[in-house]
């Protein structure tokens, strides 16, 4: 468990205030608009950066008492990170583990084998695909079986299989131990969130299961066909999502109540729940 | 008008009532249920209490830090870059340098151009080599169980080590070089000394103000320590002083050099807490 306890720390343009929570092993996702303050939480975490003020204590133990400690149980996964490109994927990992103390050249092979990056052990990373040079950043990260694992848009540069893998991977991972993923793309970890961590403008705004965050909603979710000159009547704010069909459109929006006879009302997802918590903060200003 | 049934029915709950109050328990009363909630307090009170999470100990696959292993791991990095161009700059050196009269002055410096150019490689290969310029990838490489000043300590280290077995196969190139020429002015230990003495002195400047004051004073003090080196080498030129006052001075720099060197080494052990450094 993670204990935050009055945490300061300014980013930028904005300050980043928790006054007290606490996360839980499993999937914690956290979310947030743009510049929220996610990678900033994800960095006081992982003690990249130190506090301002307040604490965070890892099982009990603080970080600015027992930081090699600590570390020795962290892995992070940056949102963007330009791996050594001149080095093979072999030895790269191989330098990765050792600067970790990990001496088991096991524990790579067994990664390596897991993410499918054995074909690629004597190129260039930078010769490899985005996709596969972010399997390799995540690999990073495990290679000491980290306690708490960090990802920041672990899905960035991913296709299809690979996010898919990542996600499937990462959920088996989290049992027992405790995995934090910052993320845009919040549906496709619809099912593997256990936890769902909300920060808007540097605040704390929600820390829970993702089911009661969708309950708080006070809005519905409708979605429904409907003709082009009647989707340009919809105001912006409410749109969640639009797709042109043949002649027509295919929207998403949130309302109180059924907007119209095509529309039906849909169960929200994370991404719908976040639009509306959204909405809801910039409709009391 | 009754159903025959309904008779049947009744007859039966009149035989059944009397067997069935004594069976029946009564309903318990609000003192009762009270009693019964004092008697549990106790165990309401062992739920209440916050289970304590598990003590965080250091990662069992992770084997203990030391300087041997961390050098191992940064061995494997790529220093191809630094290797070329310490090679270009000592090969560019060895061939300057006239095999008939080595030690001759350089700009009034006496000790030739060697020993003014072997500081400067060390300066610009600790800045370039110390860290890398990716953020991601310098957050991951902070992210050790080794306090975080050991990692930056043991690169510039490999650096210093790296100039100084460079300028070593250039010494010996030169020596070689002055045996062909017959000259009988290049004298292996005073020259070693004179180049080697500022190197280590520099460099250990450099490390020692990092592990203190940060990046920038880092580069300050030893571009200081170069410039004062250069002003003492003039005034022993002005001075004339003997090969042995020499030798002395340039002993006192590699000796001083390596005291910094090594204490260094043990502020980058301590430097646990401070982790900014590592950071910033």
């Amino acid at each position: 468990m993670i204990r935050l306890e009055g945490l300061e720390r300014q980013a930028g343009t904005y300050r980043l205030e928790i006054e007290k929570a606490e996360i839980q092993s499993g999937l914690n996702l956290i979310v947030g608009a743009n510049g929220a303050g996610k990678t900033t939480l994800i960095e006081l975490l992982t003690t990249l950066q130190a506090p301002d003020a307040g604490e965070i204590l890892y099982s009990g133990r603080r970080a600015g008492d027992h930081l090699p400690l600590i570390r020795s149980q962290i892995g992070y996964v940056p949102a963007d990170i330009e791996l050594y490109g001149d080095m093979k994927v072999g030895k790269l990992l191989t330098y990765m583990a050792e600067l970790k103390g990990v001496f088991n050249p096991e524990a790579i092979d067994g990664l390596m084998a897991d993410f499918r990056l054995e074909p690629f052990r004597k190129s260039k990373v930078k010769n490899l695909s985005q996709g596969v040079q972010r399997r390799i950043a995540v690999v990073q990260a495990l290679l000491a079986s980290p306690s708490f694992l960090f990802l920041d848009e672990p899905l960035n540069g991913m296709d299809a299989e690979e996010r898919k893998f990542l996600i499937t991977y990462l959920t088996k991972y989290a049992r027992g131990r405790m995995v934090i993923v910052a993320a845009h793309e919040l549906n496709e970890w619809e099912e593997a969130a256990d936890t769902v961590i909300w920060i808007h403008r540097g605040r704390l705004r929600y820390i829970g299961s993702p089911t009661q965050w969708k309950l708080n909603v006070a809005s519905s979710v409708w979605e429904g066909e409907i003709d082009l000159e009647d989707f340009e009547q919809i105001p912006q704010e409410l749109l969640i999502h639009f797709q042109m069909t043949e002649h027509r459109m295919r929207v998403r929006l949130m309302g109180k109540k059924q907007p119209g006879p095509e529309f039906m009302e849909k169960a929200p997802t994370l991404e719908d729940t976040f639009f509306l918590h959204m909405n809801a903060l910039a409709r009391r200003g | 008008m009754d159903h025959p049934f309904d008779n049947e029915l009744r007859r039966l709950e009149d035989e059944l009532r009397g067997p069935l109050r004594r069976a029946a328990l009564p309903s318990p009363t609000p003192d009762e249920t009270a009693q019964l909630i004092a008697s549990l307090q106790g165990e309401f009170n062992q739920l209440r209490i916050e289970p304590e999470s598990p003590k965080l100990d250091f990662n069992p696959q992770v084997d203990p830090p030391s300087l041997k292993q961390i050098l191992r791991s940064q061995i494997r990095l790529n220093q191809r870059s630094i290797l070329l161009t310490a090679g270009a700059v000592f090969c560019m050196l060895v061939m300057l340098i006239d095999p008939e009269y080595p030690l001759d002055q350089f700009a009034g410096l006496p000790g030739g151009i060697f020993p003014l150019i072997t500081p400067l490689l060390l300066i610009v290969s600790m800045l370039f080599s110390s860290r890398t310029w990716d953020k991601g990838m310098r957050a991951v490489e902070t992210l050790t169980p080794y306090p975080p000043a050991l990692v930056l300590y043991t690169r510039l280290l490999l650096v210093t080590g790296i100039v100084v077995g460079m300028a070593l196969l250039s010494t010996l190139a030169l020596g070689l070089r002055s045996i062909q020429a017959e000259s009988s002015r290049f004298l292996f230990g005073p020259f070693i000394l004179e180049w080697m003495g500022i190197l280590l002195v520099t460099g250990g400047a450099a490390m020692y103000m990092l592990f203190r004051k940060g990046m920038v004073y880092s580069l300050i003090s030893a571009v200081l320590v170069y410039g004062m080196w250069i002003v003492i080498q003039g005034q022993i030129v002005d001075h004339g002083v003997s090969m042995s006052g020499k030798m002395l001075t340039d002993m006192s720099l590699l000796v001083i050099g390596l005291i910094l060197l090594i204490s260094s080494y043990g502020r980058s052990l301590k430097l646990n807490g401070a982790w900014r450094l590592a950071n910033d």
